[in-house]
């Protein structure tokens, strides 16, 4: 399996926060989920792994065989966008066409027009066009998506994407993740970060956890969720279960967090529910687990 | 530095970062400028209109420093923006083809755009100086002394975007075009706008400090902020 981005011992250091080491490889093919709290280094990550920051040490080899993030090659091999002023607020979608066809290759005007159409935010080619700084959070969103679909890439890489949107477009952003890697023919793959991990998991194939600047596990989230157990039980029980989970919270009747899934025999002996969590339930423990051990 | 190496032609970085051709934004920047100074000259000449006792002399120094002010407005734009990755379109600068190449193609073409925009502007003040509407003296060298002091004020004030703080920044920025200005607007009244070697000297002065300043303004820029 070709990897879409292999992040060798990368590190980005500032004054009050320093990224990795990171280690990580994005499966090509897929969608990846960057999945972190506030601050965890996630938009740092992606603007490294996109050249937009430079970082202080390590390697990116991206498709398994470039590794100068300034070529155009991986310039034009790579759609990324920001969620929050990715183009100048005055521009328009006239202005944004005009940019970005000279701006990459493989830019479609035609293709920018029908999806313009299709998120209902106006068409490039009216005479009358409205101003980024006219449109609400969500048609700027939907705005920056058009443009970066417009691109003929391998890999998207959207940060926060679906911050904005309403609950129908995130449903639909799912259904174009989708779309984009069924058509590059297992060629094109997805890495998004998300704080919306419920209404995203129906497009996540691969999950990375951030914590602190590190990454904290990572793996396919068919797989993390054998690894990984959801554990409910009753109060008397929870002090002898709370040692077997990784995280918990309870109350005076009952609790409720993840374990490993090798506790699931001693857990069970504690009568104890045992189910596969989803993507939340897991997301949720395990960044729990990383904030108390962060403390 | 090291060499350009943006496959990106001129005109094309500024059509990346502005989202129009360049002659576009040469047209709609000379324009806007033209329609402001007429409206304030229609303001102006409704206050002659009102106070009697304004003097030719006065007319005089008024068209020429309001003439000033809008040239430098005209360069100091496109100047003071820096493209920070906070910036709206800063982070997409970053993706484009040519990378910094092209963002340094962009600066020099902004230059360019400046310097054609301020020359409309020029015209049009000759225009109006031919149909008596303002007084310029020699207008023609009136308006070379003008560019010329423009550019020399631009290059020296640019030097200031090698300061980190924007406050002390915009301050320097302001305190440079104010002085030039001020010594430029002297030296067209002294003359009566006519040309001689000092006008000569600011020009290949504003050249070479226009070189030496965005050489230096884009190594520090890219260091400090691009690669940041």
């Amino acid at each position: 399996m070709e990897n879409a981005l292999k992040i060798n011992g990368v590190v980005k250091k500032y004054n009050d926060f320093t990224l990795g080491e990171i280690n990580a490889a994005i499966p090509g093919g897929f969608a990846t989920a960057l999945i972190g709290a506030n601050g965890a280094g996630k938009t740092t990550l992606i603007d490294v792994l996109c050249g937009v920051t430079g970082k202080n040490s390590g390697e990116i080899v991206y498709f398994d065989k470039l590794s100068d993030s300034d070529s155009n090659e991986v310039r034009n091999s790579i759609g990324y966008c920001s969620s929050a002023n990715f183009f100048p607020l005055d521009w328009n979608l006239k202005s944004i066409a005009a940019s970005m066809e000279i701006g990459f290759d493989g830019f479609s005007r035609e293709r920018f027009s029908q999806l313009c159409k299709k998120f209902k935010i106006g068409d490039p080619n009216d005479r009358k066009q409205k101003k980024l700084m006219k449109m609400s959070d969500g048609n700027r969103m939907r705005t920056y998506l058009a443009a970066v679909l417009s691109r003929d890439t391998k890999l998207l890489v959207l940060d926060e994407p679906a911050s904005s949107l309403d609950p129908l477009a995130r449903d639909m952003l799912c259904d174009i993740f989708r779309e984009y890697i069924a058509d590059g023919n297992g060629k094109r793959s997805v890495l998004f970060s998300t704080h919306n991990i419920a209404d995203m998991e129906y497009a996540t194939d691969y999950a990375i956890f951030m914590a602190g600047g590190k990454i904290i596990e990572q793996g396919f989230v068919e797989d993390l969720k054998e690894k990984y157990i959801l554990v409910h039980g009753e109060a008397d029980k929870s002090e002898q279960a709370k040692n077997l989970m990784i995280s918990y919270t309870g109350n005076s009747t009952n609790f409720e967090g993840i374990a490993l899934a090798d506790n699931m025999v001693r857990l069970s002996q504690l009568d104890t529910a045992v189910e596969k969590p989803n993507l939340q339930q897991l997301s949720i423990g395990i960044l729990r687990k990383a904030e108390k051990d962060g403390e | 530095m090291e060499n350009n190496r943006s496959s990106v032609s001129y005109p094309d970085a500024y059509r990346i970062y502005t989202g129009r051709s360049f002659a576009s934004g040469v047209m709609w920047l000379s324009i806007g400028a033209v329609a402001l100074f007429s409206g304030l000259m229609l303001l102006m000449a409704f206050l002659m209109f009102m106070d009697n006792d304004n003097t030719e002399e006065t007319d005089y120094l008024f068209s020429v420093t309001l003439a000033s002010i809008y040239c430098s407005m005209l360069v100091v734009m496109r100047m003071i923006m820096m493209f920070d990755k906070v910036s709206p379109g800063g982070k997409y600068f970053r993706t484009v083809k040519g990378g910094f190449d092209t963002f340094a193609k962009a600066q020099v073409i902004f230059i360019a755009e400046g310097a054609v925009a301020v020359m409309t502007f020029c015209a049009f003040l000759a225009v109006l100086d031919a149909l008596g509407i303002i007084e310029m003296g020699n207008s023609i060298g009136s308006c070379i002394t003008l560019f010329i002091t423009v550019f020399l004020a631009r290059a020296i004030a640019s030097f200031s975007r090698l300061i980190n703080k924007p406050m002390t920044r915009t301050v320097i920025t302001i305190m440079v075009f104010f002085t030039v200005n001020m010594i430029g607007i002297m030296l067209i009244e002294t003359t009566n706008g006519k040309l001689g070697a000092v006008q000569i000297v600011s020009a290949a002065a504003a050249v070479v400090l226009t070189v030496i300043s965005e050489k230096a303004v884009l190594s520090n820029y890219r260091k400090k902020h691009w690669d940041n």
